[in-house]
């Protein structure tokens, strides 16, 4: 009962638009194309109580692996089973069992738009089949958790992205999914409605030993949440580990944080020579780790520092110079 | 099976509670079920001015004939654009991640809304059979079941029809113009812009399969398929279905395989 998946290729092609009227005019005779290779061989299994973080910049294949995995796309060539199945097939017993969550829109959103939520809890009771008794047990768990009672009287239309995330989640995991395929749960949401869904998915895993493939680009949902880490760039798998191990591989660098004393300091540091980044009146630098103790022993000199330390980058700084242009 | 009917008679349920969210667009329905109706009524009069049959319709038949194809035959459950929509802008990804079938997801979420209006149409029929009485032929008992009965049948024949133009899109940049052009084809073929056989060439027409929508069935209304044999044409129009579900599945299968999901959705 895992994910499995080898050498697994994705090829689709695409219209390419040329400028203007003319360009118009002849793509409306002979319209071109060109193919994209969006997964080139990636292998990689994920088993019951993993949680898989899948990272990587936009347009990395993130996504169309996700939509292989979950029967919306039909792969070009490799094998993929999910809990013994072929996705693509749709077997009825496969549905029930999968559940994905796509960030920007959601099933119950679509269908019942205009009315309740609690209208479309019971749509979605008969749609997998749940008994009474099952259903609500675990309705009444999860209005709680989630904290939704006060709104599941409310056109779903009216509610708040973040509200309507978490009724989106219930409806995704009401009938105990085994494999979850979350991608980018907490797009667009404030950070207390992020660290509530984190939770809500942490618990969820634990409690039902499922398999959850998370796709997000607020490392702080993969930094939380995942057991191992892929990161995907260019349709390929550069790093399968731990995240700490993602940080040791690609990070040669150190972080120091420090603080100023006085303000005439904070108009000289902007002279430096060196990238500074600030949050909250925090200084931070990303340093080769050779060099740590050379530019510590150079910033103690220059400036008045009341704190200073040094720490391992966190992921999102480290990816972020992975995937910056060269 | 009964859990599987259950799941679409509860999103029946769903589509039902959001056409009577908007009260407003509700009420207008009742001008929409009168106003043609009446306008179809001064049209043919004056086109029958002077005149006592066209073809072998009556002024009165004539009346009947698109009073009952505009208010039960015409409007049927629809596949809308909106599958051909949802393949063009990614949202058909939400649908097949989910334990139902697509036809029938789409079928019983537009059946509701078919109900809805048939509840005003005959309201509509009510009060137009008041003003019209002396315009208006009356069926005996048998044929008015037989012609709703083949109405419901034409019904999913129609649909099927629909559902596979919309599943074109799979294949096509933008449906709009042939889900337009469709809408039209279907409009003239089905007998609900002028009775089939006032058409030249008329054999042609009653050989495909579009009469089923709204001709045939205001015929029987009309008591004008005495001469015809209805199992042999309930059998054709069965056969109709299922080749035209067939097709819809192997295009479905095939569109799926196209798809490209686009979007992040």
């Amino acid at each position: 009962m895992s994910v499995i998946v080898k050498n697994l290729h994705k090829i689709y092609r695409r219209p390419i638009k040329e400028k203007g009227l003319k360009g118009s005019i002849k793509e409306f005779f002979k319209r071109k194309y060109e193919k994209v290779h969006a997964l080139k061989g990636i292998s990689f299994e994920v088993t019951r109580g993993e949680i898989l973080g899948f990272v990587g910049p936009n347009g990395a294949g993130k996504t169309t692996c996700m939509k292989i995995l979950s029967g919306v796309l039909h792969k070009t060539d490799g094998y993929v089973s999910v809990l013994g199945f072929d996705p693509f097939k749709r077997e009825k017993e496969f549905l029930k069992k999968i559940s994905f969550v796509m960030g920007l829109e959601g099933f119950l959103e679509e269908v019942v738009w205009d009315i309740s939520a609690r209208d479309g809890f019971l749509f979605i009771k008969d749609l997998y089949e749940i008994n009474d008794k099952e259903f609500k047990k675990n309705f009444n768990e999860m209005i709680e958790i989630l904290d939704v009672k006060d709104i599941l009287d409310v056109p779903v239309r009216k509610l708040s992205k973040g509200q309507k995330m978490r009724l989106e989640l219930i409806a995704s995991l009401i009938y105990n999914p085994i494999c979850l395929f979350l991608d980018e749960p907490t797009l667009g949401l404030d950070i207390i409605s992020q660290k509530n869904i984190r939770d809500f998915i942490k618990y969820y895993v634990e409690k039902n030993n499922a398999i959850c493939i998370l796709t997000s680009h607020y490392m702080k949902d993969v930094e939380e949440l995942a057991n191992r880490l892929i990161i995907i760039n260019k349709g390929e798998i550069i790093y399968e580990g731990s995240p700490d191990g993602a940080i040791e591989k690609f990070s040669g660098k150190k972080i120091i944080k420090f603080t100023l004393k006085n303000d005439k300091d904070k108009e000289r540091i902007k002279n430096e020579n060196f990238e500074v980044m600030t949050d909250e009146g925090i200084y931070k630098v990303l340093v080769n780790k050779e060099d740590v103790l050379e530019f510590s022993k150079n910033l103690l000199n220059k400036f008045e520092i009341s704190d200073l330390t040094i720490e391992e980058p966190e992921l999102e700084e480290v990816l972020r110079d992975v995937f910056k242009p060269s | 099976m009964f859990s599987n009917l259950r799941k679409y008679l509860s999103l029946s349920r769903v589509s039902l509670l959001l056409s009577l969210q908007y009260k407003m667009n509700t009420f207008f329905l009742l001008g929409v079920v009168i106003v043609p109706p009446v306008a179809y009524f001064f049209l043919w009069n004056s086109i029958y001015h002077q005149k006592e049959i066209i073809g072998n319709y009556k002024l009165s038949e004539m009346i009947t004939y698109y009073i009952i194809v505009y208010l039960f035959f015409e409007t049927k459950p629809h596949a809308w654009w909106d599958i051909g929509h949802s393949i063009k802008d990614g949202r058909f990804s939400l649908y097949i991640t989910k334990p139902m079938n697509h036809f029938l997801f789409y079928f019983f979420y537009s059946y509701s809304f078919t109900i809805l209006w048939w509840i005003f149409a005959i309201f509509g029929a009510f009060f137009l059979f008041i003003i019209f009485k002396n315009y208006f032929v009356l069926p005996k008992i048998l044929p008015f079941f037989l012609s709703f009965f083949f109405s419901f049948l034409g019904g999913i024949l129609g649909f099927t029809i629909e559902y596979i133009f919309n599943l074109f899109a799979f294949w096509i940049e933008k449906p709009f113009g042939l889900l337009r052009f469709y809408d039209l084809l279907i409009y003239f073929l089905s007998g609900s812009i002028i009775p089939l056989d006032l058409l030249p060439f008329k054999n042609f027409f009653l050989f495909l399969p579009f009469k089923y929508l709204s001709f045939f069935p205001v015929s029987i209304f009309l008591g004008k398929a005495q001469n015809i044999n209805l199992f042999n044409e309930f059998l054709n129009l069965i056969l109709w279905i299922c080749f035209f579900i067939i097709i819809s599945q192997i295009v479905f299968y095939f569109g799926r395989k196209t798809y490209s999901a686009p979007g992040s959705l």
